[in-house]
């Protein structure tokens, strides 16, 4: 059982590292931005899958936190943004 | 080890160094934000990893949450002022490059070596905490050593974050975003489910503190992301720092914990050495009042002083 919790978690990085891959290459701001949002969802599953495999109840707070707080930097990017970012 | 944990290991630490490398390499500002907030993400992970969920904690509010926020602001600044836009240029000179190769080389080598040299088991205070907790005000090893037996470092800490505010606040001010512009329904909306959600974790996290990972820092981030949601929709008003209430607000953290300090002092037994049984209370008090500075302090850093209503006049 913690075996298929962690490959989970693993394959839940992997997609990040993909999601990565857009951050670099973009090629518009959005394109980025929502890609870094992506993440944080991912990052909420992984969390969860650890805080089981590694008996770590703490780690649902972490994931409560990235949960709360993911939407944040996509709502600043939103309204913050001038013409001729990027 | 299993291969699967390995692998996990391998694949964030790795990924960590990568992200480290494209966030100073990113050819534009915005782009090196975004990875950044990626960066951090991955960082919690890894404290995650590293069986240190208070700092996960605290990594996932401030570098994952709020830090973004902050770079993203400042980016606008950057960019609304003429070419003020920093150029990013390549290091020249293969002599340069070459030096700092070897300085970086020479860095890798010391920790290395530093982390081989480590006796076993490594150094550590747990074996002076832990026997100490019964008469500590907190049952949580790190709420105790911060807010007991190291409360003066603590202290200090807050007195700093007041003074980045004077120092962020003496730089003039920058009202995010544009106050005539309200933000749409749609966000509108999504701030109004989310608020609640966010004060009530801020006080879970805060009640928390004192048997689990959690505390007064994490807390105090939620609800300025919160206060942040706030002012970036356009559903409050205006964070106004000249306005006496929120001055004494913004301080009441360090005047809570200097308050406890000086009775404390008074009645004898030394500066924050609380009295038996009175531990847990005064610990809770001086969260609570720090969870209100923390959060004051990341708004005024984003907010600045001046009343968005009066830039428009």
């Amino acid at each position: 059982m913690n075996t298929l919790l962690l490959a989970a978690a693993l394959l839940l990085l992997l997609t990040i590292l993909a999601g990565l891959w857009r951050v670099v290459r973009g090629p518009t701001a959005a394109d980025r931005m929502l890609a870094a949002q992506l993440f944080g969802t991912s990052g909420v599953g992984t969390l969860l899958l650890l805080a089981e495999a590694w008996q770590q109840p703490a780690l649902r707070d972490v994931a409560l936190i990235f949960a709360l707080l993911a939407v944040l930097a996509l709502v600043a990017f939103v309204r913050l943004r001038h013409e001729g970012a990027e | 080890m299993s291969g699967v944990t390995l692998a996990l290991d391998l694949l964030l630490g790795l990924s960590l160094v990568w992200l480290a490398w494209r966030t100073l390499a990113s050819p534009t500002l915005f782009g090196a934000i975004v990875l950044f907030i990626a960066f951090g993400l991955l960082m919690a992970l890894v404290w995650a990893r590293l069986d240190a969920p208070d700092i996960a904690l605290a990594e996932a509010a401030v570098g994952a949450g709020l830090t973004g926020v902050l770079l993203l602001a400042a980016l606008a600044d950057l960019q609304q002022g003429d070419n003020l836009l920093p150029v990013r240029e390549p290091l020249r000179g293969w002599l340069l490059q070459l030096i700092l190769a070897l300085c970086a080389l020479g860095l890798f080598t010391l920790l290395t070596l530093a982390l081989l040299g480590l006796p076993s088991p490594p150094p550590s205070l747990a074996g002076q905490v832990l026997p100490r907790l019964d008469g500590a005000g907190a049952s949580h090893p790190v709420t105790a050593v911060l807010l007991d037996f190291r409360a003066w470092d603590t202290l200090l800490e807050i007195a700093v974050l007041l003074l980045a505010v004077v120092a962020a606040w003496s730089l003039g001010s920058h009202p995010h975003p544009n106050p005539r512009i309200v933000g749409s329904e749609v966000l509108q909306g999504l701030v109004r489910v989310l608020l609640p959600f966010a004060v009530l974790s801020a006080g879970y996290l805060v009640w928390r503190g004192g048997f689990a990972p959690g505390g007064a820092f994490q807390a105090g981030t939620v609800l300025a992301a919160a206060g942040i949601l706030l002012l970036l929709s356009g559903l409050g008003r205006p964070f106004n720092g000249r306005h006496w209430l929120w001055r004494a607000l913004l301080a009441s953290g360090l005047f809570i914990f200097t308050g406890v300090a000086l009775g404390t002092l008074l009645l004898g037994g030394g500066a924050l050495d609380y009295p038996a049984g009175l531990g847990y209370g005064l610990i809770l008090a001086i969260e609570l009042g720090l969870t209100l500075t923390i959060g004051l302090t990341f708004i005024a850093l984003y907010a600045g002083e001046q009343d968005a209503a009066e830039e428009r006049e």
